[in-house]
This record gives C-alpha cells, sequence and structure tokens, in this order.
C-alpha cells in the first residue's frame, strides 16, 4: 500500500469541499459556543441561586455525555419528537451545546479570576452589577480567557468528524467516500490528515502566542 | 469648631448584621455630624470593615437603621411597612457615599483618568469633557495631576491609593468612608495618603476612618471611637479617649497597639 501521489492529487477536489463543511461546521458553532458560553458563565456566576443551578445541570450534563451520544440522540431523537431537523442544522446544534458547555465554564472561570475588590468598587461608586460586569469584570477577564476558548476552538474543529456518522460530508467523510472509489487508502487520508492540519495549526499557534501574551502581564 | 451643632450627616441606630450564625455587628449606635471627622479604632475582627459596608449596604444588614442626609440606606419604611430598596435606589443612594479600602481596587484595565471618570460618565451621566474637567481638579487634589495616562500597575500603592480616593471624590459624596487606607502601603508611602486626608478634613469633608494610625487619629479626628466584638465600646474627644480611656477593653488595646512606639529606639508615633 504505497502513496500514489496522482491518487492523492485527485482526491483534492472532493478533500476541499469535505473540508469547506468542517470549516463552516466549525466556525458556525464556536461562534453559536460562545454566545451560549457567555450567557452560561454569567448564569454560573448569577446572584439568584435557581440561574445557577440551571446552568450547572447543563453544565454537568454536557460534560458528562459523549458528544456522539449528543450528536445521535438529536439525530434520532428529535424527528420522534416531532422536529424533523436536516442534518446540517443537527450537527451544528450539537456541536453548539456541548462547546457552550466548556465555554461556560471559561468564561466562569475568567469571571471569578477577577478579584472580587473590582466589583466591590465598581457596585460602591453607584454601578448597577450589569454596567461593572459589562465595564469591568468582563473586559479584564478576556485576557484570561482568550488562550482556553481558542483551545476549545481547535477541540471542536477535531469533534467536527463526529459528524461523519449522521451522514454528512465532512473532511473526514470525503475522505472515507474517496477511499471506496479507490483502491489505495493512504493516499486519500495523507489528504485529511493535511487539511486537519492545515486547519488546526493556526489555531495552535495563536494559541500559544495568547498564552505568551498572558504571561507577559 | 461649631461641629458640634452642625446637622446629623450620618445616623446609625441598632444595627445589626450576621454571617451565617455569627453576629458580627451587635447593634451600632453612631451618629456623624456634617463636617465630622470621626475615626473608627479597634482589634482585627470587631467589625470596623463590616459596619463601613453596612453604611452604603454593600453589604446587606439585618436590622436597624442607618441614615445618611437624613434618608434611609438599605430598607425603606413608608408607615408600618418596611421594604428592602431596590437596586436602583441602591445604586442612588450609594452615589453619596464614597469609600476608599485597604487594596485600593482600582480598574486594572483603565488608566488612571479613565478610572476616575467611569462612574461620572456612566453613573452620573456626565458629559465626557465635564467628566475629565471634574477628574482632573479631584487628581490635583490628591497631587496626582501628571497621572492621568498611567496604568495602576504603573503606580506606587500611596499613588494607587490616592487615585481610589479621587475616584471616590468624583462622585461629589456627602461623605467619605476610609477603611484602613493605609495598612497595605509600605511605610514611607503612608504619609502622601494620610496628608491628602488631612487636606479633605481641612476642606470640610465629613469623614469615617478606620484606622491603626493612632497619631492621624489623634491629630485629624474630631472624634475617636472605639469597637469591639461587634459594638461600640466607647467614644469621646480623641485626647481623652486615647489619654485616659474608660474602658478595661480599651486600656487593653491601646497599650496593645501603642507599646511599640513606647519602647526606645521606635518612632514616636504618639
Ligand atoms: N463575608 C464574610 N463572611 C463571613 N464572615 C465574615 C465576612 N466578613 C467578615 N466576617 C467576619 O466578621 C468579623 C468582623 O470582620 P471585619 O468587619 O472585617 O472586622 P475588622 O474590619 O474590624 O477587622 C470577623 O470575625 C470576620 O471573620
Ligand atoms: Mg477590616
Amino acid at each position: 500500500m504505497d502513496f500514489e501521489f496522482g491518487l492523492f492529487v485527485k482526491s483534492l477536489p472532493a478533500l476541499l469541499s469535505g473540508a469547506w463543511m468542517t470549516a463552516e461546521l466549525s466556525v458556525l458553532s464556536i461562534a453559536a459556543g460562545l454566545v451560549i458560553g457567555l450567557i452560561g458563565g454569567l448564569a454560573r456566576v448569577s446572584r439568584v441561586a435557581t440561574i445557577r443551578a440551571m446552568a450547572s445541570v447543563y453544565v454537568t450534563l454536557m460534560r458528562a455525555m459523549p458528544l456522539l451520544v449528543t450528536l445521535l440522540f438529536l439525530y434520532y431523537g428529535l424527528p420522534s419528537a416531532g422536529l424533523q431537523l436536516d442534518a446540517f442544522t443537527v450537527a451544528l446544534l450539537a456541536l453548539s451545546v456541548s462547546s457552550g458547555a466548556y465555554l461556560t465554564e471559561i468564561v466562569r472561570a475568567g469571571i471569578q479570576s477577577i478579584d472580587p475588590g473590582q466589583m466591590r468598587a465598581a457596585r460602591s461608586l453607584g454601578m448597577s452589577y450589569g454596567r461593572a460586569m459589562q465595564r469591568i469584570i468582563l473586559p479584564q477577564a478576556i485576557r484570561s480567557v482568550l488562550p482556553p476558548i481558542t483551545n476549545e476552538a481547535i477541540t471542536l474543529l477535531k469533534n467536527t468528524s463526529l459528524v461523519s456518522t449522521i451522514a454528512l460530508t465532512d473532511l473526514l467523510r470525503s475522505g472515507l467516500e474517496v477511499m471506496t472509489w479507490q483502491a489505495n487508502t493512504f493516499s486519500p487520508f495523507a489528504g485529511v490528515a493535511l487539511f486537519y492540519l492545515l486547519m488546526t495549526l493556526p489555531l495552535l499557534w495563536l494559541n500559544s502566542f495568547l498564552e505568551r501574551r498572558m504571561r507577559l502581564r | 469648631m461649631e461641629k458640634a451643632i452642625a446637622p446629623l450627616m450620618v445616623q446609625v441606630s441598632d444595627l445589626r448584621k450576621s454571617f451565617g450564625r455569627t453576629e458580627v455587628l451587635k447593634g451600632i449606635n453612631l451618629d456623624v455630624r456634617r463636617g465630622e471627622v470621626v475615626t473608627i479604632i479597634g482589634p482585627s475582627g470587631s467589625g470596623k470593615s463590616t459596619l463601613l459596608s453596612c453604611l452604603n449596604f454593600l453589604e446587606p444588614f439585618d436590622h436597624g437603621e442607618v441614615l445618611v442626609e437624613g434618608q434611609q440606606i438599605g430598607f425603606v419604611r413608608t408607615g408600618r411597612m418596611v421594604r428592602r430598596m431596590s437596586e436602583r435606589e441602591l445604586n442612588d443612594v450609594r452615589q453619596k457615599i464614597g469609600i476608599v479600602f485597604q487594596q485600593y481596587n482600582l480598574f486594572a484595565h483603565m488608566t488612571v483618568l479613565e478610572n476616575v471618570i467611569e462612574a461620572p460618565i456612566h453613573v452620573r451621566r456626565m458629559a465626557r469633557v465635564q467628566a475629565i474637567e471634574l477628574a482632573r481638579r479631584q487628581l490635583a487634589k490628591v497631587g496626582l495631576a501628571n497621572k492621568e495616562g498611567a496604568y495602576p500597575s504603573e503606580l506606587s500603592g500611596g499613588q494607587q491609593q490616592r487615585v481610589a480616593i479621587a475616584r471616590a471624590l468624583a462622585m461629589e459624596p456627602s461623605v467619605m468612608l476610609f477603611d484602613e487606607v493605609t495598612s497595605a502601603l509600605d511605610p514611607e508611602l503612608v504619609g502622601e495618603v494620610l496628608a491628602v486626608l488631612r487636606g479633605l478634613a481641612r476642606d470640610g469633608m465629613t469623614m469615617l476612618v478606620v484606622t491603626h494610625e493612632m497619631s492621624f487619629a489623634r491629630e485629624v479626628s474630631d472624634r475617636v471611637v472605639f469597637m469591639d466584638g461587634g459594638l461600640v465600646v466607647e467614644e469621646g474627644r480623641p485626647d481623652a479617649l486615647l489619654m485616659h480611656p474608660r474602658h478595661e477593653r480599651t486600656k487593653a488595646f491601646l497599650r496593645r497597639t501603642l507599646e511599640p512606639a513606647l519602647e526606645p529606639g521606635a518612632i514616636a508615633e504618639f
């Protein structure tokens, strides 16, 4: 089973379109996950116990569940609940709620890393809780939160490969499909690995850049 | 001085506060008149910080009443009904009460000027130019007119604490609370912060000052309050209280606090 450059090149167009699907899913679900994470993180530190509890249940549930199970659960479960969604939407949903849980914890940790004295000072000046969060706490939390967010983005990108189980032609799936019409299994997969690498490497660099910058101050 | 007949600025009556099952304030009564400087002394854990935090309801109290300029703080009594103030009402009344903490708590991501204009713009809804003008006046008052572009991390502790004072003053409060504002400072930086407090006292600011600086208590304050175990044990004119305390607990505390200064070779603090 040798590496054949010709086959590798021939598989590229199919892989490219798969890579596009993977990138699309990653970008959309990290964006949705960030929105969930911000809301969830604020809920985790809320002064209202019920809100804290709800956020905590969500996070625990999502962290306890394998992403593949969540994905299949939504894919097969939602139709029986009368909700017909296409595979792409289901994938987006599963990836978003899953990464949303991890991002919730990242945002919570970021908020809690800020000295409580900052909030006390803001409130003593007559600022509302919401404004103090927005103007004082969150802008400071951002610094410490960026590196773990890029980390989560990398994890998410790699996890998108699971959507190949629900008939979405992502990068992995397109590799598998090329494999079935080519006798040589290795050549297209070299392409799959290469594309994953090309997409994750910039994020890894960004991550180490942000971590280095964090340590500088 | 006609401070003794000036109108009451702060009235605290039977203030009680518990954390869980521990009662930390056990019925505090305290009046402060306009322009008066009152220092609060007492051993660590006696409830001094908690008392200051209750005055602007940063720490909600359980029982009693706090009035600032005659206005109730935290709870509003109408007839026989008592209700807790809404967040918005609290944000409003807190503007009357400036507080400065031991840890300066400057907003670390903002320059000195931004720290000082933040609340005037976003709480008092001042125009930015006006807020900057006001902030520069306050920064000049604390001797930091030339530092407005600096970040807190670039300043010494004493400078940071003076910015914190300017930030509180920019809300133009009716009364200022100081909670051990020199305790975190290197000894050589204590003086510059105390000088700012002296200046404020001279300008007629009503001040409640929790401090271990006995010389400050003696020279600047109109009245000294000794707290222990969540109660005001004794209060009086500085000379009377510091030199001739009546209560055993006050005597013991002062003996412990003043002793090092009386030893030969130590800096005479008293
Ligand atoms: N947030 C809190 N939770 C529980 N106990 C507290 C809290 N803040 C203060 N205390 C307790 O209340 C008592 C008084 O504290 P404090 O007001 O800080 O005293 P002081 O400022 O005079 O040193 C202490 O015993 C302290 O442990
Ligand atoms: Mg204290």
